[in-house]
């Protein structure tokens, strides 16, 4: 069981940290916005240009060729 | 400007990840597109074929946002209770100091004020990365419950209603504890990830065998399919975890309340 004094003590010491903490996590958390958009574009584009050049190319899908 | 650098690091990272996923859905893709097309299997061209398609579509398009759906509203709603406990476990908290003010002995009160603070703190710091047990909160929710019994055991001159109320903010802030944990372990079961997976395919192979004559209605509706069902199933996955990602539980109830 702590005393108040050791009480005080830890409060002081994690008080500093505190800030910096939350600072951290919400710049992770706000960059991570990004990940599905980022996911979803780069997929779309993969898939698409895999559509376009790879199977339309061959004539063998789709309704043209373009 | 180290933040913006910090913030730029994060950025580049999720930006990576999020590249090395697409890749390798596009190397499975491209996978599958090589064996439909190129396996020898009979394309639906004709104009039956095109018919029934166009109506498969229509009823997958139901069946698929149902089942979507359910797994983003169950996981919405599992996110809003979790800041629903945290709030709950805050409040009790909160309460438990101000009780404790109405005790005779103003410093076994103020021991108890510390060790909620020194709680708070320590939460605030671990955030999504606290744990149930063996934790800095754990040992701090710990210390509270033993000034707590100090006021119990030895504050005789505390009338017994204000002790009985001090044990039941303890305990709601507890179970709220508990109950943050219990809710943060539950996610979609893997094989329903896998069935949407698969369903999202199936659907947009569909709109790859669509004869479209114009070639802008055939890049609008394929960019769009895709962009949407990619960033569906992105923001289920962010929404199942609710440490990670941008959909995470706040602790912004423990940083309002006066403690």
């Amino acid at each position: 069981m702590m005393t108040e004094e050791q009480l005080k003590k830890t409060l002081a010491q994690l008080e500093q940290k505190v800030e910096k903490a939350e600072y951290e996590q919400e710049i992770e958390r706000r960059a991570s916005v990004f990940t599905p958009l980022i996911a979803a574009a780069a997929f779309t584009a993969a898939v698409f240009l895999i559509y376009k050049f790879v199977i339309l190319s061959q004539g063998a899908i789709g309704g043209g060729t373009w | 400007m180290k933040r913006d650098w910090m913030f730029l690091q994060a950025v580049v990272i999720n930006t990576l990840a999020a590249l090395l996923y697409a890749l390798a859905a596009g190397v499975i893709a491209l996978g599958i597109a090589c064996l439909i097309e190129y396996g020898g299997i009979e394309k639906p061209f004709s104009d039956d074929d095109q018919t029934l398609l166009q109506n498969f579509l229509g009823w997958f398009a139901a069946i698929y946002a149902l089942a979507s759906g359910a797994i983003i509203g169950q996981s919405w709603a599992k996110l809003n209770k979790l800041n629903s406990e945290i709030d709950r476990e805050a409040d009790a908290l909160a309460l438990l100091v101000r009780t404790a003010k109405m005790c005779a002995h103003s410093d076994l009160a103020k021991s108890l004020s510390l060790a909620v603070r020194v709680y708070v703190a320590q939460l605030r710091i671990l955030n999504v990365h606290d744990n149930r047990f063996n934790s800095e909160t754990y040992n701090a929710m710990k210390e509270i419950y033993n000034c707590l019994h100090r006021i119990i055991a030895d504050d005789k001159d505390t009338k017994d209603c204000i002790k009985s109320e001090l044990l039941h903010q303890y305990s709601e802030a507890y179970d709220a504890r508990s109950d943050r944990f219990d809710l943060v372990d539950q996610r979609v079961p893997r094989h329903i990830w896998w069935i949407l997976a698969g369903s999202s395919l199936a659907w947009l192979w569909g709109f790859f065998w669509l004869k479209i004559d114009a070639a802008s209605l055939s890049i609008f509706t394929l960019l769009c399919m895709l962009f949407f069902l990619t960033y569906t199933f992105g923001l289920a996955r962010d929404l199942d975890n609710p440490l990670t990602g941008f959909w995470r539980i706040k602790f912004t109830a423990f940083k309002e309340n006066e403690f």
